[in-house]
């Protein structure tokens, strides 16, 4: 009987002024709308940057040289002597190289990589091998034409462990295939040098070259160096050296990028905070706006209903009951506005995601966040009228009856 | 030997005065009155003389400025807000000049608002109310809007609201100030019944008119209460 009673209370309240209480209705709708849409792209920002971290590899770090290096002198290319280097003086770190170069001209399909990789590539990098074997260090001393394939080369070509694969004039077998995350590093930035695709077909680096070559015997050079710490801790003090080592006169590598998880945050953090200064200004502007015409509804509804409110507290009504009236009745506004604007913004969010690629994340923050930011505007913008209800006196709400 | 029935309200020495600007204004002069169960006061006084303050302190809705008020037998002031607040809601009934009924709502509902800071099972409230109904003669309009309802019907739907829980003392503040001449003889005999059926009413207007269905009455001038005999 209280609940049904204090439904229709409410329902009194908002039925003398359907006007002013649909009106606050569809703008806090629309507040909460933007508020979730907001809320679901910056989750589908960070989900973007954890996607990038992992893809990267825990406690791995990247250095890159962008491909435009045919006008440069050996010494200033990343190559294989730099792995050596590396890999000698940074005590109790896996070094790996990798170079790239285009499937087709070996006669993969369009849009595959052919990559040349050692040994330490699936300890650093978090590929893993679901089939068969890596290649361990003897392949690479003898020189098999061996191969491992990227589960989506594999299924794209048809290739399984045991399977020979032709590429110019040479066959290699395959020896394993790897699971390959890839996209979400698919960036300008990165030169798509850190996961070029999941089309891979990964081969010994030291197989002798039969492609053209340039001034650094094509074996040798590299796209990429990846460097991975053995303990978190010893992480950033681990880039600081692999970062001197660099600078070394003899080692020194031009327009060379450096790839590091604090890097690729930071990136995305820069666009998070531009999304989040823009859209939750004009969001919270929304809802302060929304809460005012709350308030103003309120209010108006206090003045209009003097009579009503000293007939209940004649009927036993306290003063807290008779604030918690107004209040529920803002709570209701509130609430039921943030139900209809999460419903919607998620319908129209989802459309868009089955159109486009956006960074949109639908978690349980973008439900529960609105949710309590209902609560939180119904109680403080329904807090001051309430009070004010509260306090009229009986005797005084009797003699305006 | 039999002693006569304890008062239900008890004034005495009541004052009650209202800050102004120019310093408090005195509404009630050392009033003192004695209700007792059965009766049907009617306090006659013009506009301003008082008598709805006084209805204030006899509903407790508010409390005198000095002197003590007495509620079967208990002394009002010193009871806190919340146990003032229980006693009125379930001891004392009250019926206003323009009736205050919740005009979207029906007639029952109406009615049924009387229990609604109550502790009574909605059941129970429904038999409470459709007696009450029966009693105004307003079953026919029980599912009708409030809104809809003529001056006299109305005033009879605040008077089934008052009594739809049986209170000990039902306060009047002019019933019939809205009213025609034949609903106001229609209501008045509603309040008679009431009274018959053992309800103490204490009724506050400046008609005249109304002495004949009282059982005593009091003259209010000046912030006083004086007894005033009942003529033929």
């Amino acid at each position: 009987m209280r609940l049904k009673a204090l439904i229709d209370d409410i329902g009194e309240g908002l039925r003398a002024q359907p006007g002013r209480a649909g009106l606050s209705f569809a703008s806090l709708s629309l507040g909460m709308a933007a508020l979730v849409s907001l809320l679901a792209i910056l989750g589908g920002v960070r989900q973007k940057t954890q996607l990038m971290i992992s893809e990267l590899g825990v406690n791995v770090f990247g250095l890159i040289q962008p491909p435009d290096t045919s006008r440069r002198t050996e010494n200033s290319l990343l190559s294989r002597r730099h792995t050596d280097y590396l890999a000698a003086n940074l005590i109790g770190a896996s070094v790996t190289g990798i170079r790239f170069e285009n499937g087709v001209a070996a006669g993969l399909p369009d849009g595959a990589i052919l990559a040349a990789i050692d040994e330490n590539l699936f300890q650093v990098r978090p590929w893993q091998i679901v089939n068969g074997r890596a290649f361990d260090t003897a392949v690479l001393r003898n020189r098999e034409r061996y191969a491992i394939v990227s589960t989506a080369l594999a299924q794209v070509m048809n290739l399984s462990v045991g399977s020979d694969i032709r590429l110019r004039n040479l066959t290699f077998r395959i020896i394993g295939t790897a699971d390959i995350e890839a996209g979400a590093l698919d960036t300008r930035d990165t030169q798509n040098a850190v996961t070029p695709g999941n089309l891979i077909l990964m081969i010994p680096w030291s197989i002798p070259s039969y492609w053209s070559s340039t001034v650094v015997p094509e074996t040798r050079r590299l796209d990429t160096i990846f460097i991975k710490a053995s303990a978190p801790a010893s992480f950033s003090a681990l880039i600081h050296r692999a970062e001197a080592l660099m600078l070394q006169p003899d080692y020194a590598v031009a327009g060379l990028s450096w790839i590091t998880p604090q890097s690729l945050v930071e990136r995305l953090m820069h666009y998070q905070r531009l999304i989040m200064l823009a859209g939750g200004a004009i969001i919270l502007l929304c809802l302060i706006l929304g809460g005012l015409t709350v308030t103003s509804l309120l209010l108006t509804g206090v003045q209009t209903r003097v009579p009503e409110i000293g007939l209940r507290r004649a009927l036993g009504a306290s003063p807290t009951d008779i604030g918690l009236l107004f209040m529920c009745e803002a709570l209701l506004i509130t609430l039921s506005a943030t139900l209809a604007g999460t419903c919607g913004a998620w319908v129209l969010l989802k459309i868009i995601l089955a159109w486009s690629s956006l960074p949109i994340h639908l978690g349980p923050d973008v439900v529960t966040i609105p949710l309590l930011a209902g609560l939180i505007l119904g109680i403080a913008f329904s807090y001051w009228p309430a009070r004010a209800a509260a306090r009229i006196s009986p005797s005084e709400a009797l003699r305006n009856e | 030997m039999t002693s006569a029935p304890p008062p239900i309200l008890k004034l005495e020495n009541v004052s009650k005065s209202f800050p102004t600007p120019r310093g408090p204004a005195m509404v009630l002069k050392s009033v003192s009155l004695a209700v007792y169960p059965g009766e049907f006061i009617v306090i006659m006084g013009p506009s301003g003389s008082g008598k709805t303050t006084f209805l204030n302190l006899a509903a407790l809705l508010d409390r005198p400025t000095s002197g003590t008020v007495h509620f079967n037998g208990q002394d009002v002031s010193a009871l806190n807000a919340q146990e003032m607040l229980t006693l009125r809601k379930y001891r004392i009934g009250m019926v206003f000049q323009r009736f205050c009924l919740l005009s979207h709502r029906t007639v029952i509902e109406n009615v049924l608002f009387r229990f609604r800071y109550l502790d009574v099972r909605r059941d129970q409230a429904l038999k409470f109310a459709q007696q009450a109904l029966e009693e105004m003669s307003l079953v026919p309009h029980a599912k009708q809007p409030a809104r809809l309802l003529s001056g006299g019907e109305m005033q009879r739907v605040a008077i089934a609201r008052a009594v739809a829980s049986p209170p000990d003392l039902l306060l009047v503040d002019e019933p019939t100030g809205n009213l025609d001449k034949e609903s106001t003889a229609g209501v008045m005999h509603c309040f008679q019944n009431l009274n018959r059926r053992g309800i103490t009413i204490l009724l506050a207007t400046h008609n005249p008119a109304l002495l004949k269905y009282c059982t005593r009455s009091l003259t209010c001038r000046d912030g006083s209460l004086i007894d005033t005999p009942l003529t033929e």
